[in-house]
């Protein structure tokens, strides 16, 4: 237990949570109030972190350009997963957007000459450190932390800053959707859920709110993915395996679907869950080794969504009516 | 009442076509709505009433034949674009987002929200502006239809009848020039559907609104429309006054006659 003292690893924690909030926060959109099952979200979030690594390394992009193009490609990766949705439905849509997602993952494995392949990170250029994508922002938080230092007499390290910069994005883009989710064009996609008939009649394009609302959702997976790959300073196709879109569900589904405040909440518990369960040692954690823990925690976090599921299907925050009604 | 179907028609189906499979649901089918005038479309199940109300309001897409608007061609074109250019509707069963209040199902009718646009998002005062105007409209229509006390009741709570009722309000939300009514009455209670012809009659009389209405109920159609079609096998068989209509032999014919027994 000694290692839970350590601040160290509860800013690691933190970190993830941020990230995994602003991941879930698109899902929650598409999800929550668009009710399109989205089980390919990933993607969105390893296209957006390829983009922004082949763009720096490979193209010699201006680190803030390739950050900017690896968000167009999330956004365009919506617009294609919005054709889909002109089409399919549910568990239609549902089952493509896993084929997407893996489609993704199995293109990221193989065209090794682009991506790197399996050992990811374009294989890594081995020059130097500085030829790695996170040089700019190593210098970006350096100078960041003398500024800090100079104003506050406090030290911060890499980590503190990264704690604050996603969580200040996370917090600002709360803000952001939870406003947006309140306008009638949230209303109308809410109105979608049941159906096109009643919208398209009372004159509603809902076809392009639905493309929208999935490129606004990959826009915010691509948030996530260029802070993942910031913080791993590393990545490779299998960071992107649907597992992790499964988290981000979870997170919704622990905090509530139907509500943005559900999501930081919903991913501080998975964070603390999913991070905690390696270090306890205590009954019945102690009678596993560190490697089966690993897995272990997996059973948690299933056997938490199964419990969700059964006894509170609109989670913490949600609200029920809004779910479960007919 | 009188019959002036011929002048202004403001709405037009012209030889429509529509079969899904090999069934012909509807076969050549004409009908004119005149601007201000209450029409009805009358016939046995499975004419292809109710197809052709999906034609007109494009959720069915025509094979062939045309779809009019003021003249302009509309056949083909996605719903939103329909409702936009005046043409609401309400549905035979009734459609009211279940999830929803009863007051929120009223605000998504409002027609023009400059709220429903993702750029809206960007244009709180218009958007408050908008809803700030379109309250008073939803009040008074519920109040109409007798749901005001039933506005904060989510819509899947209501009975059959009230969801009729709120998809009427709803549609009126847009102020449409046009209103297809999909059996306005089936399922709603004899008190309720007084209210009701009050309700089309006045819209008619003070807003202009100009009604196609597909009804089973003889007697309300007879009483309050100005002219009625009598659909039968997809096409039309009668297009007159209400009060020709049962003194129509091929109108007898579809109705009572050995014809109606073999198809559908």
């Amino acid at each position: 237990m000694a290692d839970l003292l350590v601040p160290g690893f509860w800013i690691f924690v933190l970190i993830n949570a941020g990230i995994y909030t602003i991941f879930a926060l698109g899902l929650q959109l598409q999800y929550g109030v668009a009710g399109l099952m989205n089980f390919g979200a990933v993607a969105l979030m390893g296209l957006s972190a390829y983009t922004m690594v082949i763009s720096f390394i490979t193209w010699n992009v201006n680190f803030l350009v390739a950050c900017l193009l690896g968000l167009i490609a999330a956004g365009i990766g919506g617009v294609f997963l919005g054709l889909m949705a002109r089409r399919l439905r549910g568990d239609y849509f549902a089952i493509v957007t896993i084929a997407f997602s893996e489609t993704f993952r199995y293109v990221a494995r193989n065209a090794s000459d682009f991506t790197g392949g399996d050992q990811g990170s374009l294989a890594i250029p081995s020059d130097s450190v500085t030829s790695s994508y996170v040089a700019p922002w190593n210098e970006f938080v350096a100078s960041i932390s003398i500024h800090i230092e100079s104003l506050t007499g406090i030290t911060l390290d890499r980590d503190s800053i990264m704690l604050i910069a996603v969580w200040s994005v996370a917090i600002f883009l709360l803000v952001v959707i939870a406003r947006l989710e309140k306008t009638p064009w949230a209303q109308v996609l809410r109105a979608s859920r049941e159906g096109d008939l009643v919208p398209s009649s009372l004159g509603k394009n809902v076809g392009l709110m639905r493309t929208q609302v999935l490129v606004l959702g990959s826009v915010l997976g691509g948030v996530a993915g260029i802070f993942f790959a910031l913080q791993f300073s590393f990545i490779q196709p299998n960071n992107f395996e649907p597992l992790a879109t499964f988290f981000a569900w979870m997170i919704i589904l622990l905090g509530g679907a139907t509500r943005v405040v559900g999501v930081p909440v919903g991913a501080l518990i998975f964070g603390f869950i999913f991070a905690g369960t390696r270090f306890f040692d205590f009954p019945p954690f102690s009678w596993f080794d560190s490697a089966d823990k690993a897995y272990l925690r997996l059973i948690i976090v299933g056997a938490i969504l199964i419990a969700i599921v059964l006894w509170r299907p609109q989670g913490i925050l949600g609200r029920r009516k809004e779910m479960i009604l007919e | 009442m009188n019959n002036l179907s011929t002048t202004n028609p403001i709405l037009q189906a012209i030889d429509i076509f529509k079969s899904f499979g090999g069934v012909h649901a509807v076969a050549g089918a004409s009908i004119d709505v005149s601007q201000g005038r209450i029409t009805a479309l009358i016939g046995p199940n499975g004419a292809g009433k109710t197809t052709l109300f999906n034609v007109l309001t494009g959720m069915v897409v025509p094979d062939t034949g045309q779809v009019l608007i003021e003249g302009a061609q509309f056949q083909g074109k996605p719903p939103h674009v329909i409702a936009r250019a005046g043409v609401g509707r309400t549905f035979q069963g009734a459609h009211v987002v279940t999830r929803m209040s009863v007051w929120d199902n009223m605000m998504l009718g409002a027609g023009n929200n400059p709220g429903d646009k993702l750029r809206g998002f960007f244009q709180p005062r218009a958007r408050k502006l908008f809803s700030q105007n379109t309250k008073s409209r939803a009040t008074e229509l519920l109040d109409e239809v007798g749901l005001i006390n039933l506005k904060d009741e989510y819509a899947g709570n209501l009975s059959g009848g009230q969801r009729k009722l709120l998809d009427f309000a709803r549609a009126m939300m847009a102020h449409p020039r046009i209103l297809l009514l999909d059996e306005p009455f089936a399922g709603v209670n004899p008190t309720l559907r007084l209210g009701l012809t009050r309700l089309i009659e006045k819209l008619q009389s003070e807003e202009a609104v100009t009604f196609l209405l597909v009804e089973h109920d003889l007697p309300a159609v007879m009483k309050m429309s100005h002219h009625v079609y009598v659909m039968a096998e997809g096409g039309v068989i009668y297009s007159g006054p209400p009060s020709g209509v049962l003194e129509d032999q091929h109108v007898v014919d579809a109705y009572l006659g050995p014809r109606s027994w073999k198809a559908s």
